[in-house]
C-alpha cells in the first residue's frame, strides 16, 4: 500500500489519540469506577491499534492490542482499576508515543524495547487476579453458545410491524452475522451488511444498534432483525458476500412473543452479567446509560479539516497581495477621479477586511494544545518529587496564533517544573506552616487586550527577595550595594538573569543552570514579555504577556529621509514632538527629560546610516519613546506617517540574523519597509 | 552547488539565460530562473552585506536583491530602461538578481563550453564563474549560482 501520503495523518492522529489517552488516564485514576472513561480510553486504544496495523507499524499494533486487552478486562469488570494498572498502561502509552514520534523522525518503531512492559501487561491480563479468570469463561460461553438461539429484544411497536408483515406475506428474520478477527475496518463492514439488507427488505432493528456499528462499539458480532419476502438463502448469500465476514447465521422468527424471552439477551453486554449476574432487564438501562453520553461527547468536536501550515501563510500572502493591489486601483481611482471605480473599491474594501480576519482566525489555536500535556507531567513529577499537588487549568479555550503556541510549551514546561520543585513545600512542611497539605498549582490563560496572558501560580513558599540577593552578588551579577538599593520586586526578577540557578541542591527537575533567563529570552522572541510576583509563604506568580499574533502586528510607521521603517506599537510608550534646545547631553550621550524622567536617545538615521540627504533642521524633531522591560529610549526619526496594521515577513535565509531588524513589511502601495527590532537598541 | 556544475558540464546541450553586465554576456541556467522582472523599487537594508542591493516586494513575499556587478567586483553602472532583475531559485531559496539587460534564452552545445581555469586562473572571482560558453564568437560566462548567493558560508 503506498502510505507516505497517510504519514502526516497518522501521525497527527496517534498523538491525538495518545493524548486523549493521557487524559483519560489521567480522570480514571481520578474516579476509577467511571466507566465511560473508560470505554473511551478503550476506544482511542482501539483506533490506535487499527491504525498502526493498518500502516504496517506491527510493534505499534501489538503493544497497543495488549494494553486493549487489559483495558477490556478493565472495562468488562473482570479486573479492578488500581494504581499499579494505571501506571503500567501510562508507560504503555509513553512507549507508544516514543514509537510514534520515531516514526515520525523516520527512525524503527523497534528502537523502543517494549518487551518487559508486554511481559507485565500480560502478568496483569493473565490471572494475576483469580477473579479474572472465573469472570473470562461465561463470557468465552454465552459468544460460542450463540449461534443458534436468536439473542434478541423486540419492542412492542417491532412485534406489531413483525406481525402486521407476517400477515402480508414477508418474513421476519434475524440474522446474526461475525466479522472476521483480522478486520480492520468492521464499522465499514457492517454498514455494507445493513446496506445489503435494506435492499433486501425492511431492517427492523439491529443489536448493537446502528449508530454504535457506525462508531465500531461492538464486537465481532452484531445481529439485525428484518422483514423481507426473500428467503433465508439469499438473506445469507448476500451477507457473506461481502468480504471479511466469517460467518451469517439467519433464523426465522417464528414465535414473536417468544423472541424477547431467548435466554441471551444481555448478549449485548455480557461482561456485565459475567460480573454481576443481576436481572437482566435492570442491569441493561445501567450499562447502556454511559455509552449514549459518550456519543453525544464525540460529537461536540465540531468539524474540522487539516491544514497544512504552510497553506495558511500563502492564502495570508495572497490576501495581503490582494490589498496591496485594491491600494493601488484606489490610486488610479483618485488620479482619474473614477467615482464609479472608487465606490466598487469601497465594497471590496470591506470584503478584504473580512477576508484578512478570517484568514487570521483560521491561523488560531487554543492554547489547550500544549497545556493538555501539563496535567501528565505535574502528576509524574508530583510522584517523583513526593508531593501533592493539584493543578487547574483555567482558560484553555484561549486562542493564541499558531507559531506562538508551538514555541510557548517549553518555557511553560519550565516555569511549571519551577513551581512544583522549588514553590510547592513538602506535604509535611506545609502542614508545619498551617497550609493544606495538596499544593495548587495553577495555569491560568485570558484575554487582556491585544494580548494574552498566561499565569502559572503556586500557594508555595514564595521566593525570598534576601537569597536571590545574595545568590547575584555572590555570583557577581550586581554588587552589594546594588543589590541592597534594589526594592525586593526587583530583587526578585534577578532570577531573570542569565546564568542565575537558585536551588540550593540541584535536582534532575530543574535547577540545572538553564534558567529563568532561558524562559525570559524564549517568550521575548515571541514578542512577550514575563514578569513575577511573589509572597513569602504565600506563593508567586509568573505572568506571561504574549502577542495574539505573530503574523499581523500594529505598528507606527515613520520616516527616516526617505525611507520608511516600523516600530511595533507593542512596544512604544509615546510619540513626542520636541525642539533640538530640549536636547541635552550626558557624558557625550543625547537625552531628553521626559515627565521628569531622563530617556536616552538615538538617531535612527545615523544608527542605520541611512544616506543622508537635504538636512530639514527647521525646528519640530520627532521622538518615538519606546521600552523593553524597564528601560526607555527615545528614537529620533524626520516624521511621523501613522499607525496601520502590518504583516511581518521574514528577510530569508540570505539576510537572517541582522541586527536591529525583525523582519520586512509590504506596505499598501507596495513598497516594502522594515520593522525595527527596538530591543537590539538598547 | 554540484547541481549546476553538472548541468554546465552534461554531453547534452545547455540552455542558459543570457544577460549582460557593463559589455560583457552572462548566463545562469534556465533552469534556476524563475522569472524576469522589470526593474521595482528597491528597499535598502541596514546592515546587509554589501552586495546586497536590498529587498522587493513580489506578490506578497520579500525577496533580497543581490547587485550582480558588486557581487562580482565590476564597475558600477546607471540604471536604464533595460535593467532587469532575474529572480533565480536555488535550494529553496529565492533571489533576485540586478542585471543591465537580458538579452536571450541561448542553447549552447556542451562541447562549446570551456572550463574555467584557462581563463580566469587564480583570480578570487573564479569560484563565481562554472563555465564558458562559446556561441557565434560570442562568449557566454556561467555562473555558479550557490557561490554567488553565497550561502555555502564564505564570510
Amino acid at each position: 500500500m503506498e502510505t507516505n501520503q497517510y504519514m502526516e495523518m497518522f501521525l497527527d492522529e496517534s498523538r491525538e489519540h495518545l493524548q486523549s489517552l493521557n487524559d483519560g488516564l489521567l480522570s480514571l485514576e481520578n474516579d476509577p469506577e467511571d466507566l465511560s472513561v473508560l470505554n473511551e480510553i478503550f476506544r482511542n486504544a482501539h483506533t490506535l491499534k487499527g491504525m498502526s496495523a493498518t500502516m504496517g507499524y506491527t510493534k505499534t499494533a501489538e503493544l497497543t492490542h495488549d494494553m486493549e486487552n487489559l483495558l477490556d478486562m478493565l472495562r468488562k469488570e473482570q479486573l479492578k482499576v488500581s494504581e499499579e494498572i494505571i501506571d503500567v498502561i501510562f508507560k504503555c502509552v509513553d512507549s507508544l508515543q516514543e514509537m510514534v514520534e520515531n516514526i515520525g523522525s523516520g527512525e524503527s518503531e523497534d528502537l523502543v524495547d517494549v518487551s518487559g512492559l508486554v511481559r507485565q501487561v500480560n502478568a496483569i491480563a493473565n490471572g494475576k487476579s483469580p477473579a479474572a479468570e472465573e469472570a473470562a469463561a461465561p463470557v468465552a460461553e454465552a459468544a460460542s453458545g450463540e449461534g443458534s438461539a436468536p439473542v434478541f429484544e423486540l419492542s412492542d411497536t417491532e412485534r406489531s410491524v413483525i406481525k402486521e408483515a407476517k400477515n402480508s406475506g414477508l418474513v421476519p428474520y434475524i440474522i446474526h452475522v461475525e466479522i472476521a478477527e483480522s478486520c480492520l475496518l468492521k464499522s465499514a463492514r457492517s454498514y455494507m451488511v445493513m446496506n445489503a439488507l435494506d435492499e433486501l427488505g425492511d431492517v427492523l432493528k439491529s443489536v448493537p444498534p446502528a449508530e454504535d456499528l457506525e462508531q465500531e462499539k461492538f464486537d465481532h458480532s452484531f445481529e439485525v432483525a428484518i422483514v423481507t419476502d426473500a428467503d433465508a438463502k439469499t438473506l445469507e448469500s448476500a451477507v457473506s458476500a461481502i468480504s471479511e465476514i466469517s460467518n451469517v447465521v439467519v433464523t426465522e422468527i417464528t414465535d414473536i412473543d417468544k423472541a424477547p424471552a431467548a435466554p441471551a439477551a444481555v448478549s449485548e453486554a455480557p461482561a456485565a452479567k459475567a460480573a454481576a449476574p443481576k436481572p437482566a432487564d435492570t442491569k441493561k438501562p445501567d450499562a447502556k446509560a454511559p455509552e449514549k453520553k459518550d456519543a453525544k461527547k464525540a460529537h461536540v468536536g465540531g468539524q474540522s479539516v487539516r491544514v497544512d501550515i504552510e497553506k495558511l501563510d500563502t492564502l495570508m500572502n495572497l490576501v495581503g497581495e490582494l490589498v496591496t493591489n485594491k491600494v493601488r486601483l484606489e490610486q488610479i481611482g483618485m488620479t482619474h477621479r473614477l467615482t464609479e471605480l472608487t465606490e466598487t473599491l469601497e465594497q471590496m474594501d470591506r470584503v478584504t477586511t473580512d477576508l484578512q480576519s478570517v484568514v487570521m482566525k483560521v491561523r488560531m489555536v487554543p492554547v489547550s494544545q500544549v497545556f493538555n500535556r501539563f496535567p501528565r507531567m505535574v502528576r509524574d513529577l508530583a510522584k517523583e518529587l513526593d508531593k501533592d499537588i493539584n493543578l487547574t487549568i483555567e482558560g484553555e479555550d484561549t486562542e493564541l496564533d499558531r507559531t506562538v503556541i508551538d514555541e510557548i510549551g517549553d518555557p511553560l514546561m519550565h516555569l511549571l517544573r519551577n513551581s512544583l520543585d522549588h514553590g510547592v513545600e513538602h506535604p509535611d512542611e506545609r502542614e508545619a506552616k498551617g497550609k493544606p497539605r495538596t499544593g495548587e498549582v495553577g495555569l491560568i490563560a485570558r484575554h487582556e487586550g491585544n494580548n494574552v496572558v498566561i499565569m502559572v501560580t503556586d500557594d508555595g513558599s514564595g521566593i525570598n527577595a534576601d537569597k536571590i540577593r545574595n545568590k547575584a552578588v555572590e555570583k557577581g551579577m550586581v554588587s552589594r550595594e546594588e543589590a541592597d538599593a534594589l526594592p525586593d520586586a526587583d530583587a526578585v526578577r534577578l532570577i531573570f538573569l542569565p546564568g542565575f540557578s537558585t536551588a540550593e541542591t540541584i535536582t534532575d527537575v530543574s535547577g540545572r543552570g538553564v534558567g529563568m533567563d532561558v524562559v525570559r529570552s524564549k517568550i521575548e522572541s515571541l514578542g512577550g514579555h514575563v514578569d513575577v510576583e511573589t509572597k513569602i509563604d504565600e506563593g508567586s506568580v509568573f505572568k506571561i504577556k504574549l502577542p495574539l499574533t505573530l503574523a499581523i502586528i500594529q505598528a507606527m510607521l515613520v520616516k527616516v529621509q526617505d525611507e520608511m521603517y516600523a516600530i511595533p506599537l507593542g512596544s512604544i510608550d509615546s510619540t513626542i514632538n520636541i525642539t533640538p534646545d530640549d536636547i541635552k547631553t550626558v557624558q557625550n550621550k543625547e537625552v531628553i527629560v521626559l515627565r521628569g524622567q531622563i530617556i536616552p536617545i538615538a538617531r535612527l538615521g545615523e544608527v542605520l546610516s541611512v544616506p543622508k540627504g537635504e538636512e530639514n533642521d527647521d525646528g519640530d524633531i520627532f521622538v518615538v519613546v519606546v521600552h523593553v522591560g524597564d528601560h526607555k529610549i527615545g528614537i529620533v526619526v524626520d516624521n511621523l506617517i501613522g499607525q496601520q496594521e502590518i504583516v511581518i515577513k521574514t528577510l530569508g535565509k540570505l539576510l537572517s540574523g541582522l541586527k536591529m531588524l525583525a523582519g520586512a513589511t509590504v506596505l499598501g502601495d507596495g513598497h516594502v519597509a522594515m520593522i525595527l527590532d527596538v530591543s537590539a537598541l538598547m | 552547488m554540484a547541481n549546476t556544475d553538472e548541468q554546465v558540464v552534461s554531453d547534452g546541450d545547455v540552455q542558459v539565460v543570457a544577460f549582460k553586465l557593463r559589455n560583457e554576456e552572462y548566463g545562469f541556467s534556465i533552469l534556476n530562473v524563475q522569472e524576469i522582472k522589470g526593474l521595482t523599487d528597491i528597499t535598502r537594508v541596514p546592515f546587509a552585506p554589501e552586495f546586497i542591493k536590498g529587498v522587493i516586494n513580489l506578490r506578497g513575499s520579500v525577496l533580497p536583491v543581490i547587485d550582480l556587478k558588486r557581487r562580482l567586483g565590476l564597475e558600477d553602472t546607471p540604471y536604464t530602461a533595460n535593467t532587469r532583475i532575474v529572480i533565480v531559485q536555488f535550494d529553496e531559496v529565492s533571489v533576485g538578481m540586478l542585471v543591465d539587460a537580458v538579452t536571450e534564452v541561448r542553447t549552447i552545445d556542451a562541447n562549446d563550453i570551456d572550463s574555467t581555469r584557462a581563463v580566469t586562473g587564480s583570480d578570487a572571482n573564479a569560484r563565481f564563474i562554472s563555465g564558458i560558453g562559446k556561441v557565434d564568437g560570442r562568449l557566454i560566462i556561467q555562473l555558479n549560482i550557490s557561490e554567488i548567493i553565497g550561502l555555502t558560508g564564505e564570510e
